[in-house]
Protein backbone atom coordinates (compact mmCIF):
# COMPACT_ATOMS: atom_id res chain seq x y z
CA UNK A 1 0.00 0.00 0.00
CA UNK A 2 1.10 3.61 -0.93
CA UNK A 3 2.06 6.12 2.02
CA UNK A 4 -0.68 8.30 0.83
CA UNK A 5 -3.20 5.46 1.47
CA UNK A 6 -2.15 4.65 4.90
CA UNK A 7 -2.29 8.60 6.32
CA UNK A 8 -5.66 8.92 4.14
CA UNK A 9 -6.94 5.28 6.37
CA UNK A 10 -5.47 6.71 9.53
CA UNK A 11 -6.63 10.24 9.10
CA UNK A 12 -9.83 8.96 8.64
CA UNK A 13 -9.75 7.31 11.67
CA UNK A 14 -8.64 9.46 14.41
CA UNK A 15 -11.85 10.10 16.42
CA UNK A 16 -12.43 6.78 17.10
CA UNK A 17 -8.42 6.47 17.98
CA UNK A 18 -8.98 9.37 20.10
CA UNK A 19 -12.06 8.48 21.69
CA UNK A 20 -11.03 4.71 22.43
CA UNK A 21 -13.45 3.50 20.21
CA UNK A 22 -11.47 1.26 18.00
CA UNK A 23 -9.93 -2.38 18.16
CA UNK A 24 -6.72 -3.34 19.15
CA UNK A 25 -5.22 -4.36 16.48
CA UNK A 26 -6.18 -1.40 14.44
CA UNK A 27 -5.10 0.96 17.27
CA UNK A 28 -1.44 -0.44 16.76
CA UNK A 29 -1.27 -0.13 13.45
CA UNK A 30 -2.08 3.56 13.67
CA UNK A 31 0.18 4.02 16.36
CA UNK A 32 2.79 2.41 14.03
CA UNK A 33 2.36 4.24 11.13
CA UNK A 34 2.40 7.50 13.35
CA UNK A 35 5.92 6.71 14.55
CA UNK A 36 6.71 6.98 10.73
CA UNK A 37 5.15 9.92 10.15
CA UNK A 38 5.45 13.15 11.36
CA UNK A 39 2.57 14.91 8.71
CA UNK A 40 -0.05 12.33 10.68
CA UNK A 41 1.96 12.24 13.99
CA UNK A 42 0.74 16.40 14.01
CA UNK A 43 -2.78 15.88 13.13
CA UNK A 44 -3.69 13.65 15.97
CA UNK A 45 -1.68 15.82 18.32
CA UNK A 46 -3.67 18.59 17.16
CA UNK A 47 -7.41 17.06 17.21
CA UNK A 48 -6.14 15.54 20.38
CA UNK A 49 -5.12 19.27 22.04
CA UNK A 50 -7.87 20.67 20.74
CA UNK A 51 -10.77 18.04 22.37
CA UNK A 52 -9.01 18.39 25.34
CA UNK A 53 -9.02 22.07 25.25
CA UNK A 54 -12.67 22.44 24.25
CA UNK A 55 -13.05 20.17 27.53
CA UNK A 56 -11.76 22.36 29.56
CA UNK A 57 -13.18 25.45 28.49
CA UNK A 58 -17.00 24.42 28.49
CA UNK A 59 -16.50 22.81 32.80
CA UNK A 60 -17.74 25.65 35.11
CA UNK A 61 -18.41 25.46 38.56
CA UNK A 62 -22.37 25.41 39.37
CA UNK A 63 -22.54 28.92 41.71
CA UNK A 64 -22.33 27.84 45.35
CA UNK A 65 -26.06 28.60 45.94
CA UNK A 66 -27.20 26.38 43.35
CA UNK A 67 -25.51 23.19 45.01
CA UNK A 68 -26.87 24.47 48.50
CA UNK A 69 -30.67 24.39 47.05
CA UNK A 70 -29.88 21.03 45.25
CA UNK A 71 -28.99 19.77 48.67
CA UNK A 72 -31.47 21.12 50.60
CA UNK A 73 -34.15 19.89 48.15
CA UNK A 74 -32.88 16.47 48.54
CA UNK A 75 -33.20 16.80 52.62
CA UNK A 76 -36.59 18.22 52.63
CA UNK A 77 -37.60 15.01 50.45
CA UNK A 78 -36.05 12.65 52.81
CA UNK A 79 -38.08 14.08 55.92
CA UNK A 80 -41.52 13.55 53.93
CA UNK B 1 -29.18 -1.83 45.76
CA UNK B 2 -28.06 1.59 46.45
CA UNK B 3 -28.86 2.94 50.22
CA UNK B 4 -30.38 6.81 49.96
CA UNK B 5 -28.49 7.56 53.03
CA UNK B 6 -25.21 7.55 51.09
CA UNK B 7 -27.02 9.59 47.72
CA UNK B 8 -25.85 12.92 48.99
CA UNK B 9 -22.37 11.63 50.11
CA UNK B 10 -21.86 9.58 46.48
CA UNK B 11 -23.88 11.95 44.09
CA UNK B 12 -24.27 15.39 45.07
CA UNK B 13 -20.04 15.21 44.02
CA UNK B 14 -20.98 15.36 40.27
CA UNK B 15 -23.19 18.55 40.72
CA UNK B 16 -20.84 20.57 38.88
CA UNK B 17 -19.63 18.31 35.89
CA UNK B 18 -24.03 17.67 35.42
CA UNK B 19 -24.52 21.34 35.58
CA UNK B 20 -21.68 21.94 33.20
CA UNK B 21 -23.43 19.38 30.86
CA UNK B 22 -26.82 20.84 31.29
CA UNK B 23 -25.55 24.40 30.93
CA UNK B 24 -24.15 23.43 27.58
CA UNK B 25 -27.82 21.65 27.00
CA UNK B 26 -30.43 23.98 27.70
CA UNK B 27 -27.91 27.71 27.41
CA UNK B 28 -28.59 29.47 30.03
CA UNK B 29 -28.38 29.20 33.73
CA UNK B 30 -31.63 29.52 34.63
CA UNK B 31 -32.76 26.19 32.76
CA UNK B 32 -29.59 24.64 33.64
CA UNK B 33 -30.36 25.13 37.32
CA UNK B 34 -33.97 23.53 36.82
CA UNK B 35 -32.37 20.50 34.60
CA UNK B 36 -30.01 20.10 37.58
CA UNK B 37 -32.21 20.03 40.51
CA UNK B 38 -34.94 18.29 38.66
CA UNK B 39 -32.33 15.63 37.78
CA UNK B 40 -31.05 14.52 41.22
CA UNK B 41 -34.51 14.69 43.03
CA UNK B 42 -35.46 12.23 40.24
CA UNK B 43 -32.40 10.55 40.80
CA UNK B 44 -32.84 10.31 44.65
CA UNK B 45 -36.74 8.84 44.08
CA UNK B 46 -34.93 6.46 42.01
CA UNK B 47 -31.92 5.78 44.00
CA UNK B 48 -33.14 2.24 45.05
CA UNK B 49 -32.90 1.34 41.42
CA UNK B 50 -29.20 2.07 40.81
CA UNK B 51 -26.88 -0.75 41.31
CA UNK B 52 -24.12 0.29 43.48
CA UNK B 53 -20.94 -0.04 42.12
CA UNK B 54 -22.03 0.54 39.01
CA UNK B 55 -21.09 3.90 37.14
CA UNK B 56 -22.88 6.11 38.92
CA UNK B 57 -22.08 9.23 36.68
CA UNK B 58 -23.65 7.83 34.08
CA UNK B 59 -26.47 7.12 35.62
CA UNK B 60 -27.08 10.61 36.59
CA UNK B 61 -26.14 11.84 33.09
CA UNK B 62 -28.78 9.11 31.48
CA UNK B 63 -31.83 10.77 33.72
CA UNK B 64 -30.28 14.93 32.73
CA UNK B 65 -30.60 13.54 29.15
CA UNK B 66 -33.83 12.01 29.85
CA UNK B 67 -34.91 14.89 31.42
CA UNK B 68 -33.73 18.01 29.26
CA UNK B 69 -35.49 15.68 25.93
CA UNK B 70 -38.74 15.18 27.79
CA UNK B 71 -38.68 18.61 29.58
CA UNK B 72 -36.97 21.65 28.07
CA UNK B 73 -36.01 20.59 24.78
CA UNK B 74 -39.69 21.17 23.70
CA UNK B 75 -39.64 24.70 24.83
CA UNK B 76 -36.05 25.21 23.26
CA UNK B 77 -35.49 28.66 21.15
CA UNK B 78 -34.45 27.39 18.02
CA UNK B 79 -30.73 28.04 17.77
CA UNK B 80 -29.17 30.54 15.31
CA UNK B 81 -28.86 28.75 12.23
CA UNK B 82 -26.14 26.66 10.78
CA UNK B 83 -24.80 26.22 7.61
CA UNK B 84 -25.11 22.31 7.63
CA UNK B 85 -23.30 21.93 3.65
CA UNK B 86 -20.32 18.94 3.84
CA UNK B 87 -17.54 20.26 5.93
CA UNK B 88 -14.47 18.16 5.47
CA UNK B 89 -12.96 16.22 7.83
CA UNK B 90 -9.89 17.87 9.82
CA UNK B 91 -11.63 21.27 9.30
CA UNK B 92 -9.61 23.38 11.44
CA UNK B 93 -6.47 21.63 10.80
CA UNK B 94 -6.65 21.97 7.18
CA UNK B 95 -7.81 25.51 7.57
CA UNK B 96 -4.06 25.57 9.33
CA UNK B 97 -1.99 24.29 7.39
CA UNK B 98 -0.06 26.46 4.78
CA UNK B 99 -0.04 24.00 1.66
CA UNK B 100 -1.51 20.06 1.21
CA UNK B 101 2.09 18.96 2.03
CA UNK B 102 3.19 21.16 4.86
CA UNK B 103 2.28 20.56 8.62
CA UNK B 104 0.67 22.67 10.88
CA UNK B 105 3.42 24.94 12.67
CA UNK B 106 3.15 25.22 16.62
CA UNK B 107 2.80 29.02 16.23
CA UNK B 108 -0.49 28.92 13.59
CA UNK B 109 -1.80 26.03 16.20
CA UNK B 110 -1.25 28.33 19.48
CA UNK B 111 -2.94 31.51 17.75
CA UNK B 112 -5.74 29.73 17.36
CA UNK B 113 -6.52 28.27 20.51
CA UNK B 114 -5.38 32.00 21.98
CA UNK B 115 -8.34 33.06 19.60
CA UNK B 116 -10.69 30.83 21.45
CA UNK B 117 -9.95 31.68 24.57
CA UNK B 118 -12.72 33.32 26.48
CA UNK B 119 -15.94 32.85 25.80
CA UNK B 120 -15.38 31.31 21.78
CA UNK B 121 -15.85 27.63 22.93
CA UNK B 122 -18.65 28.28 24.77
CA UNK B 123 -20.26 30.36 21.78
CA UNK B 124 -19.44 27.44 19.00
CA UNK B 125 -21.11 24.53 21.19
CA UNK B 126 -24.16 26.31 21.84
CA UNK B 127 -24.38 26.95 18.33
CA UNK B 128 -24.70 23.26 16.77
CA UNK B 129 -27.41 22.16 16.74
CA UNK B 130 -29.21 20.61 18.95
CA UNK B 131 -29.05 16.34 17.32
CA UNK B 132 -25.37 17.06 16.74
CA UNK B 133 -25.02 18.87 20.09
CA UNK B 134 -25.87 15.60 22.07
CA UNK B 135 -23.56 13.32 20.90
CA UNK B 136 -20.59 15.70 20.86
CA UNK B 137 -21.22 16.30 24.23
CA UNK B 138 -22.03 13.23 25.57
CA UNK B 139 -19.67 11.25 23.55
CA UNK B 140 -16.96 13.53 22.86
CA UNK B 141 -16.56 15.76 25.52
CA UNK B 142 -17.72 14.09 28.43
CA UNK B 143 -15.97 10.66 27.56
CA UNK B 144 -19.18 8.36 27.09
CA UNK B 145 -18.74 5.12 24.87
CA UNK B 146 -20.60 5.37 21.85
CA UNK B 147 -22.76 2.55 23.61
CA UNK B 148 -23.77 4.75 26.67
CA UNK B 149 -24.18 7.67 24.61
CA UNK B 150 -26.52 5.55 22.42
CA UNK B 151 -28.57 4.48 25.46
CA UNK B 152 -29.03 7.56 26.86
CA UNK B 153 -29.73 9.72 23.79
CA UNK B 154 -32.41 6.44 23.07
CA UNK B 155 -30.83 6.50 19.37
CA UNK B 156 -29.31 3.68 17.48
CA UNK B 157 -25.10 3.55 17.96
CA UNK B 158 -24.84 4.08 14.12
CA UNK B 159 -26.88 7.40 14.59
CA UNK B 160 -24.58 8.21 17.40
CA UNK B 161 -21.79 7.53 15.27
CA UNK B 162 -22.44 9.71 12.40
CA UNK B 163 -23.60 12.40 13.98
CA UNK B 164 -21.12 12.63 16.47
CA UNK B 165 -18.66 13.01 13.26
CA UNK B 166 -20.74 15.40 11.38
CA UNK B 167 -20.93 17.74 14.95
CA UNK B 168 -17.57 17.33 15.10
CA UNK B 169 -16.65 18.46 11.66
CA UNK B 170 -19.70 21.40 12.52
CA UNK B 171 -18.13 22.44 15.67
CA UNK B 172 -14.93 22.89 14.06
CA UNK B 173 -16.16 25.51 11.08
CA UNK B 174 -17.85 26.79 13.92
CA UNK B 175 -14.83 27.30 16.33
CA UNK B 176 -13.15 28.76 13.18
CA UNK B 177 -15.55 31.45 12.32
CA UNK B 178 -14.86 32.34 16.22
CA UNK B 179 -11.25 32.33 16.03
CA UNK B 180 -11.91 34.82 13.09
CA UNK B 181 -13.92 36.90 14.38
CA UNK B 182 -11.39 37.45 17.18
CA UNK B 183 -8.98 38.51 14.70
CA UNK B 184 -6.81 35.55 14.05
CA UNK B 185 -5.28 35.82 10.36
CA UNK B 186 -7.61 35.08 7.70
CA UNK B 187 -5.84 34.63 4.91
CA UNK B 188 -4.45 31.36 5.62
CA UNK B 189 -7.65 29.83 5.34
CA UNK B 190 -7.72 30.91 1.63
CA UNK B 191 -4.28 29.82 0.79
Amino acid sequence: MMDKERCVRALSRVYSYLDGEIRALRRVRIRLHLRKCLHCERAYEFEQRLMRFVRERIRVEAPPDVVDRIRTSIRDLRRH
Amino acid sequence: MADRANFERDALVHAHRLYSAALRMTRNPADAEDLVQETFLKAYRGYHSFTEGTNLRAWLYRILTNTFINRYRKQQRRPHEVELDEVEDLYLYRRLAPAESKRVSRSAEDEVFEALEGAGVRRAIDRLPEPYRMPVLLAGLEGFSYKETAAMLDIPIGTVMSRLHRGRKVLQKLLWEQAREQGIATDRGQQ
